[in-house]
């Protein structure tokens, strides 16, 4: 009896309290949850309806596969999509927040974590800016850069740019993408109807009309950029260079003046860009374009031969010449220089010789590597077949072993696809 | 003991903080300003006024052996019941008094209460206790939080006064500035009320929650 006393019904008592407590507690929290649910949410939609405000309920949806995306969120409402997206700004990673309605127009925009500079970039975040996005579609038609913050503005735009593309697929609606138009018309502006084309190798392929076609390339040019260059190149129906367009860049002055038209109309009506001279104190975005243009000038044979009836010595795509006979490639081979890149391109014929041969080797010194690009030393390639090599120039022994690398992985290549 | 007593006794004689000196952790932890201290005030006001009551009712109940568990299960299921309806209706008092609130649990008012009063006295004595000692509880916080907040950040109740927000002396409204409040307000209680405001009886041994199992009680108290 004893016993029970001592231990039994303490133990008991305590038992049944915790009991009672435990479904006090059940039924509060019970009433509670939906509210503490509720309330969480509305903290969570808060910052979203900002950017979005008809909007209510919103829920996560997958952002995984979307490029340039932080988060995106749908309103349970329907109201539209709210989504982060995110640029390359002036001091890194830049996020913009924007509200998307159900027309696909902007409802509104926010500036998110970012590193601009204060005072200057980060103008990005002012109302002033900000507001100009409101109740513009995808084509961004109108948006103006903040004067002195253009890097900040065009990674701004870039960012919410980026957020229409991943609304187009969130939402499955097709969205323009904005830009690229103005460009294409700068090259051919006599033409309107643009139809897109695939090209191998090319970023985007325009036919331009009858006029030819217009090449996007995209090539890097100064070593501190935060983008490659995008470049336009026209090429006419001659097969010879239409106009060249400086498209999306991170150039920044004074080497953004290789960008404007005084420059860039040297290619005009040129085969290739050989010949063209580097704009002192910006060689690197000099050599960017350069290697885009030389780029789709390898592409452009391909092009031309079902719209031309004939094209100069080595198009490949002539009737009488069967194709695959002669083998074009373009390869490239560390050099002297600092940016390194020797970039040749090769056509091989049928009987496995050198047909020509351009070296672009501007990145070298002046004066010393550059003479690889000269006739004097491409000539003594002609008709070498693989594993010959004619004598290095004197005084540019690197960039002539370059080339001589840079014709071995050709034969490589032309090796292959005989093979194959 | 009348019934008017009871009530005002916790108010000022016994005021828990300022002459009983229980509770102290959160007296100096969320006073940083006067509508923390008043909601920290409030809260714990509720959870003593339902343990109070619940102890009271069971004290014939609760064997002797188990009553320090018994009284922190209930006092805790109050907390947790306060905890929820803060979190779900008030939820910037509920960021805002943090961790503090989930520490009414071991409060020593409200434990030092039920074991001092309610187990020994009937359940409107102990309602009573609990409104009283609840209120003298709030009152302190604040009174530290109102000082605290005006000197330390100039402001009352979030309303900027003039001539003080421009030169706050912030250091009160930061930790250090709890234990600097709080030893002034004592310091002047005792003062004003010639010494006789702490109440040496309360501090005997026979009423402090651990005296069973303290050591020192044998030797007639653990200071001494």
């Amino acid at each position: 009896m004893n016993a029970v006393k001592e231990f039994v019904v303490p133990a008991a008592v305590l038992t049944v309290i915790c009991l009672v407590v435990s479904a006090v507690l059940a039924g509060t929290y019970q009433v509670t949850k939906p509210v503490i649910e509720a309330a969480k949410r509305a903290e969570a939609d808060a910052s979203r309806v900002v950017v979005l405000p008809d909007g209510k309920d919103f829920e996560e949806v997958s952002a995984s596969g979307l490029e340039n995306i932080v988060d995106a969120y749908k309103a349970g409402n329907g109201a539209g999509y709210v989504i982060t997206g995110k640029a390359k700004g002036y001091g890194g990673d830049l996020q913009v927040m924007a509200g998307i309605d159900k027309d696909g127009k902007i409802a509104g925009v926010k500036l998110m974590d970012n590193n601009e500079t204060q005072g200057i970039g980060s103008k990005t975040g002012e109302d002033s800016y900000t507001s100009q996005y409101k109740g513009k579609d995808s084509t961004l038609d109108g948006v103006t850069t903040i004067s002195g913050a253009t890097i900040s503005s065009k990674a701004f735009q870039s960012a919410v740019t980026s957020i229409f593309q991943a609304y187009g697929s969130l939402a499955g609606v097709e969205v323009a993408a904005p830009e690229a138009e103005d460009y294409k018309a700068t090259v051919f502006p006599d033409v309107t109807d643009f139809s897109e084309i695939t090209v191998d190798g090319a970023k985007a392929a325009y036919k331009a009309g009858d006029a030819g076609y217009v090449l996007v390339m995209e090539s890097k040019g100064w070593e501190h950029a935060t983008s490659p260059m995008e470049v336009f190149v026209g090429i006419g129906n001659d097969g010879k260079i239409a106009g060249v367009v400086v498209g999306e860049n991170s150039e920044t002055p004074p080497v953004s003046d290789v960008l404007k038209p005084e420059y860039l109309s040297k290619f005009i009506g040129k085969d290739s860009p050989d010949g063209i001279d580097n704009v002192s104190g910006a060689s690197q975005t000099s050599v960017g374009i350069k290697k885009a243009v030389r780029a789709a000038m390898e592409l452009a044979p391909g092009l031309i031969g079902d719209a031309a009836p004939s094209e100069g010595g080595d198009a490949p795509a002539e009737g009488d010449v069967p194709a695959g006979d002669l083998f074009t490639t373009t390869t490239t081979a560390k050099g002297y220089g600092q940016s390194g890149e020797v970039s040749v391109t090769v056509s091989i014929d049928a009987e496995g010789k050198i047909a020509s041969i351009s070296v672009d080797a501007s990145s070298e010194t002046t004066g010393l590597g550059t003479q690889a690009q000269d006739a004097a030393y491409t000539d003594t390639w002609k008709g070498l077949g693989e594993g010959e090599a004619p004598a290095a120039i004197s005084g540019a022994t690197v960039t002539s072993n370059a080339v001589q690398e840079a014709v071995a992985k050709a034969f490589a290549a032309y090796n292959a696809s005989k093979g194959a | 003991m009348n019934k008017l007593k009871i009530l005002t006794n916790g108010i000022i004689r016994e005021n828990p903080v300022l002459v009983l000196v229980l509770g102290t952790c959160p007296a100096l932890a969320v006073t940083n300003s006067t509508i923390n201290g008043v909601g920290m005030g409030i809260a714990a006001t509720f959870v003593l006024i339902c343990s109070n009551v619940v102890i009271s009712l069971l004290k014939k109940v609760i064997p002797d052996k188990v009553r320090i568990p018994c009284y922190i299960v209930i006092i805790a299921g109050f907390v947790t019941v306060v905890q929820l309806v803060l979190q779900a209706y008030m939820k910037s008092l509920y960021d805002a008094l943090g961790i503090f609130l989930s520490l009414i649990v071991v409060n020593c008012v409200i434990l030092g209460r039920a074991e001092m009063f309610a187990n020994k006295n009937s359940v409107y004595d102990s309602f009573l206790d609990g409104v009283g000692m609840g209120i003298g509880f709030t009152l302190a916080l604040f009174l530290m939080g109102a000082l605290r907040e005006i000197f330390g950040v100039g402001t009352f109740c979030n309303i900027p006064i003039p001539g003080l927000s421009s030169a706050p002396i912030a250091i009160l409204a930061q930790a250090p500035g709890g234990f600097f409040v709080y030893g002034l307000i004592i310091a002047i209680l005792n003062k004003v009320s010639n010494g006789k405001a702490v109440k040496r009886k309360s501090f005997d041994c026979e009423s402090c929650p651990s005296h069973a199992g303290c050591s020192g009680a044998m030797k007639g108290g653990c200071g001494r």
